[in-house]
């Protein structure tokens, strides 16, 4: 069975390019949003299996959307998107509960390894 | 815990590892870039390391540490591989061949070494420190356990575990993985510290690999190792530790240096050059007793008897070849120590010198090699001191700045020669004159008289040396008459030749094996002698017919050569009436020339144990040894090489 996985980020290019690898990988897009509120919102809605997120979004930025999310749900598995250089952000969302982190720019590979092991 | 038995592997091991140390240290100052080298050096160290440390060799394990963290800051380029720190690992391995040997003879450590060893110590810190505040501050990733951080995190059911993380090389935002690998693995346990500390890791100051000593309730370390993997980590180990006693400790770390020891040597057993020589010994024994059984059961005629008889013949000869065998090494046990005496011996002189080993894979009779070792050096030292000049005298003298050295060693039959050449100046056949003179040997016209090979001889007497002034290196009151007469007593010969501005060659020819050699028994004079085959080119029986006289000395005609004849008692300093015309001959191959010896009666070949002369033969050239005859009889063993006409 595949695993539906929500894709947040504000960028349309980005989301596209994530959900063409993660469908290369069995995994199923359940819903996309581009700001933090959406993210929560849309979790709520459709308890996706895995949440992949960017960290800088307008509208409640990914930290405290992962922070929403998991008191929603304590065992939500997030991972985050992350650009270079934002090294403190990233530890912060692992503060407040992402699973792991991708660092763009992407390689397919370890954006589906990184889903795989966050869903395990 | 014996330690006895521990301290003699810990002694005949390092000593094996000083030998390659030295080796691999000089291979790697010729070709510092020689990476692969300089891991083996590292190696070696660092199983010296783990040796002394086991066995409470604490000084020991202490400066090779120091020595190895210098090795590694040579592999990971902080420490350049030459100069004064290849001087100070060089110094390192002189003073564990020291401790070594004092740890060997049963000793402790007097207050001077320990003294030595943390200066030597502190040498090595000022290379390693000076570099280390230059360079960008790095930290050792490599922590010992420390418990005192680790006790206060222990409950009931909780288990150490360290990890070992390397993350990959292109890793991005590492102290935000590192914080990841720290932060999944809080949720099930209590990380007690890491190395670097986290801060240094969070500030990302590390290189790619740290390590976590994680207190934790989770049984199986495969679950730990699984909960942290993800992408950008190349590497995990994890080992689970346990707080042990310091006895406990020491019982764990020196069976397992040893038990690794005897996994990696299994096929090798380590025998005490005393216990061979009492097998040798006994077969020696046995085969004289095999010669004598043989004897009585030819007299016997009982064909049983004599069947039997031959088996254990067969079998005692087996045996012997075995033993004999045993005995062999190879010559790059004494050979490969000789390229450090003779880097130090040019360096302390400001000489530059190429040394060139050869037939390091020759095998021979140990207790020969060891007796060797030192002419050999007297004679290396002897090419550094005076053969090869200085730089710029070779320079002037139109030669290659640096002077070449080579030691060969090859065999011929079964003996081996070896040769030590030099392409210096060569002997000073003026200065040997003059010497020669004021010594009062010779008046100056008999002195003039002579040709440079006949001046050569002199050198070989004892005492007489061209040195002007005594140097550290061959000047040590030993000449070349002790190298001579040192393997003349093993029943070897030695010879030399030089030419002026050309260099000089010492040529060392010595039997393989000592203990036991193949013999022809001949008589002469109603004399029974033993010859080593080795000795003897042919044997042959001589008619009056084909013996001349010429200018007084009587000559053989043989095959095509005309060679000199004379009767093997005259020989050997017997005087005889007559000389005999006919008989069987022995042809002898003397330093290049041939000569004739004419004896009574051919009684057979025979295998003999070498035994020593008599106190009351000693200094009789002719004979290098006695042996016993079938009958049980005493009979000499003549020695070929010394008989001059």
């Amino acid at each position: 069975m595949s695993r539906r996985v929500l894709v947040v980020d504000d960028a349309i290019f980005m989301r596209t390019m994530i959900s063409d690898i993660l469908k290369k990988g069995e995994f199923e897009v359940c819903g996309e949003g581009a700001t933090g509120a959406e993210a929560v919102e849309q979790y709520q809605k459709l308890k996706p299996d895995l949440v992949i997120m960017d960290i800088i979004m307008p509208d409640m930025g990914g930290i405290e959307a992962v922070k929403a999310i998991m008191q929603i749900d304590p065992n939500a598995r997030i991972l985050m998107c992350s650009a270079m250089g934002q090294q403190a952000l990233v530890v912060e969302a692992i503060q407040a509960g992402a699973r792991d982190f991708v660092v763009k720019p992407f390689q397919p590979s370890r954006v589906l390894e990184a889903a795989q092991r966050a869903l395990k | 815990m014996d330690t006895a038995k521990y301290i003699n592997l810990f002694v005949a091991e390092t000593r094996e590892h000083l030998v390659a140390l030295n080796q691999a240290l000089l291979a790697l100052e010729k070709n510092p870039e020689d990476g692969p080298r300089l891991d083996e050096i590292f190696r070696s160290m660092h199983t010296v390391k783990g040796m002394a440390a086991s066995i409470g060799l604490d000084f020991i394990a202490d400066l090779t540490h120091r020595g190895e963290d210098l090795l590694d800051r040579m592999r990971k380029r902080q420490s350049a591989a030459a100069g004064p720190e290849i001087d100070t690992i060089f110094a390192v391995l002189d003073f564990l061949e020291e401790a070594v040997g004092l740890v060997a003879s049963g000793q402790q450590p007097g207050q001077e070494l320990l003294q030595r060893s943390r200066e030597l110590g502190e040498r090595i810190a000022s290379l390693t420190e000076a570099k280390e505040s230059a360079g960008p501050a790095k930290v050792s990733i490599e922590g010992g356990c420390d418990f005192k951080r680790i006790r206060p995190l222990m409950a009931e059911g909780s288990r150490i575990y360290k990890i070992r993380i390397l993350l990959e090389q292109d890793v991005s935002l590492k102290s935000a993985r590192a914080f990841l690998i720290l932060h999944t693995l809080e949720r099930d346990g209590k990380i007690a510290y890491t190395v670097p500390e986290r801060h240094d890791l969070e500030a990302e100051r590390f290189d790619r690999g740290f390590s976590i000593f994680l207190v934790s309730s989770q049984p199986d370390p495969q679950t730990v190792k699984e909960s942290i993997s993800s992408a950008e980590i190349e590497d995990i180990q994890i080992e689970e530790l346990r707080e042990e006693s310091a006895e406990q400790a020491l019982e764990r770390k020196t069976i397992g240096a040893f038990v690794q020891l005897a996994q990696e040597k299994a096929k090798d057993v380590k025998v005490s050059v005393a216990r061979l020589d009492s097998l040798m010994n006994l077969v020696g024994e046995l085969v004289v007793w095999r010669e004598r059984l043989k004897q009585l059961a030819l007299q016997n005629g009982d064909p049983s008897i004599q069947d039997g008889v031959d088996k254990i013949a067969l079998i005692a000869s087996d045996l012997q070849q075995e033993v004999l065998t045993a005995r062999l090494v190879p010559m790059s046990e004494v050979l490969d120590r000789f390229p450090r005496v003779v880097r130090d011996a040019a360096k302390g002189l400001g000489k530059e010198i190429d040394f060139q080993v050869s037939g390091r894979e020759l095998e021979m009779d140990r207790s020969i090699l060891q007796m060797l070792s030192e002419p050999i050096i007297h004679l290396l030292r002897n090419s550094v001191d005076h053969g090869v000049e200085m730089p710029q005298q070779r320079k002037q003298a139109g030669k290659s700045q640096v002077g070449t050295i080579t030691l060969s060693a090859s065999k011929q039959k079964d003996q081996v020669l070896i040769r030590v050449a030099d392409d210096g100046k060569g002997f000073d056949a003026e200065r040997i004159r003059r010497k020669v003179i004021d010594n009062g040997y010779l008046s100056a016209d008999q002195a003039s008289a002579l040709s440079e090979p006949q001046l050569y001889e002199y050198l070989l007497l004892p005492g007489f040396s061209t040195a002007d002034k005594v140097s550290d290196l061959s000047g040590r009151g030993v000449g070349l008459d002790v190298v001579k007469r040192r393997i003349e007593d093993m029943g070897g010969s030695f010879s030399m030749e030089s030419r002026p501005g050309q260099g000089s060659s010492f040529s060392i020819t010595v039997p393989l094996s000592l203990a036991i050699i193949r013999t022809l028994l001949i008589s002469a004079d109603q004399q029974t002698y033993a010859v080593p085959i080795a000795q003897v080119k042919e044997t042959t029986s001589i008619r009056a017919k084909s013996v001349r006289t010429l200018q007084g000395r009587r000559m053989l005609q043989f095959r095509n050569r005309v060679i000199p004849l004379v009767s093997l008692s005259r020989a050997i300093g017997l005087t005889r009436e007559s000389e005999p015309d006919e008989g069987p001959a022995l042809i002898v191959d003397r330093h290049g020339s041939e000569l004739a010896l004419l004896f009574d009666r051919m009684i057979g070949q025979q295998e003999i144990v070498v035994k020593p002369l008599s106190r009351f033969l000693k200094g009789q050239k002719y004979f290098s040894g006695t042996t016993i005859s079938r009958e049980g009889r005493p009979m000499l063993i003549l020695d070929l090489n010394n008989i001059t006409l």
